[in-house]
């Protein structure tokens, strides 16, 4: 019987920054990371970006041996765990029953599936490096390229595929791309980048069938229309990866429900990035991301406070995701739902925005379109809970105007 | 203690100045520097976390 120890199940960003707070921390105890690919854990931002466009290299966030060697975990790749049972504190993996005195849920999310439309070769999704490398050796020069769904996934793959020489048509089912991400004002600007880039969105597009047996080779569109197709991208939003806690007793609300410690309702079990469902003390509601930011701050929260002999430390963020289109780059800080979207500078057409969302009279989220400095400032001053018109003088002074 | 950032791959995103506003800034180019005249021990916690969360792995600390 081994002794109890971290046991952190999933080993992309938030489970990496776990092992590596929780050792910052002092803890001398076992380590276990389980990661259900055989890659060393990962950087996932380029798989749809540098991956595809210049056939980049796959970047590990550490090696194999540095998390053996340097760090002393058990690191076990190509497994997973199959459930938890917070009662005996063991986690089950394979035969065996793994003992925890601290748990870090990381299992991200997967990518959402349509019905009846993934049985075609051709017919892809984008989440893992075996994706990535299925759509790096399918797209060519003059391939035809259908996306469905204009999310960021959607678009920065459009982009990536529209650079290497394919034609790209994206279908969004919304009325305006991008809705959920930043509101339905500042996803209709968006939607104007692509145009300029010279893709093809078409909103309120409803997808009725894929068509092709072995492979595919057209979209069917509920207006009737068929779109030829040799490469399908469905880029509809990702879910995270709960199955096996069913049984465990924790909460599953759209993610495992944790508080504002990111605790998930058991002793020592902890939850990060993707699949964890946490109240955000910054916004004082509860919210799951899917950001490379956020995933990397909870990682570090949850292995920490995993470990910790005193009491827990509570997780504030400012949601923060980015994303590369052609040579614009959009930024997005804070939350969407607010009461008005505001554009203080520029347009998307030029390549300058910068709109500031108002809740109150606070500000609560900004996005940006080539306005780095602002955007980062911003954040600050979101996660300060700033009040609106300090947000826009400081938006008026720190952002550029294109030409 | 001294941090390098390795300005290819620095982007811009800002998260080292985020986190430590007193030791990192991104300049008009959008790539960070250190502003901070010298690091001593107080603040190798701040760089630290900054070395984790910066999305491209940009920054290093050394000694």
């Amino acid at each position: 019987m081994s002794t109890a120890g971290l046991v952190v199940v999933g080993a992309g960003l938030a489970g990496v920054r776990a092992v590596e707070a929780a050792r910052r921390t002092g803890f001398a105890g076992p380590v276990t990371l389980l990661g259900s690919e055989s890659d060393a854990p990962y950087d996932r931002p380029p798989l749809s970006k540098k991956f595809l466009t210049e056939s980049a290299a796959l970047k590990y966030l550490r090696t194999a041996d540095s998390l053996r060697d340097e760090l002393d975990v058990d690191l076990r790749l190509g497994e997973t765990a199959t459930a938890v049972d917070p009662a005996t504190r063991t986690v089950t993996v394979g035969d065996q029953e793994l003992p925890y005195a601290g748990l870090v849920i990381a299992t991200g999310s997967t990518a959402r599936l349509l019905p009846g439309m993934h049985g075609p070769a051709g017919v892809h999704t984008l989440r893992s490096h075996a994706d990535a490398v299925a759509l790096r050796s399918a797209i060519r020069p003059g391939s035809r390229v259908v996306v469905i769904g204009a999310g960021f996934i959607g678009s920065e793959f459009a982009c990536s595929a529209l650079h290497l020489g394919a034609h790209v048509t994206v279908l969004e089912a919304a009325d305006v791309p991008l809705v959920r991400a930043v509101g339905p004002a500042m996803g209709e600007a968006l939607g104007g980048l692509h145009v300029r880039h010279g893709i093809d969105v078409r909103c309120g597009a409803l997808v009725e069938a894929v068509i092709g047996r072995d492979t595919v080779e057209a979209v069917r569109l509920a207006d009737g229309q068929v779109l030829p197709a040799d490469v399908v991208l469905v880029g509809v939003g990702a879910a995270p990866v709960t199955d096996w806690l069913r049984g465990s007793g924790l909460t599953i609300e759209d993610g495992v429900v944790c508080d504002a410690t990111l605790n998930a309702g058991a002793p020592g079990v902890y939850a990060a990035g993707d699949v964890a469902r946490w109240h955000n003390p910054t916004f004082d509601r509860s919210m799951r991301l899917e950001h490379w930011t956020s995933a990397a701050e909870q990682g570090a929260v949850a292995g920490r406070n995993a470990v910790a002999t005193g009491g827990p430390e509570t997780c504030d963020v400012v949601p923060y995701f980015w994303s590369d289109w052609v040579s614009d780059r959009i930024q997005f800080v804070g939350v969407p739902e607010s009461d008005e979207a505001v554009t203080v500078v520029g347009s998307a057409e030029t390549g300058d925005l910068l709109a500031l969302y108002r809740t109150g009279d606070r500000v609560t989220g900004a996005l940006g379109v080539n306005q780095r400095r602002a955007v980062l400032r911003l954040r600050l001053m979101i996660g300060q809970r700033a009040d609106w018109q300090a947000a826009v003088e400081l938006a008026r002074s720190t952002t550029v105007r294109s030409r | 203690m001294e941090v390098r950032i390795d300005a290819a791959a620095c982007v811009g995103h800002g998260v080292c100045e985020a986190l430590a506003p007193h030791i990192f800034e991104v300049d008009d180019d959008g790539k960070a520097q250190v502003v901070a005249p010298s690091l001593d021990e107080a603040d190798r916690s701040d760089v630290e976390n900054a070395v984790n969360q910066c999305p491209e792995q940009a920054l290093r600390l050394l000694g």
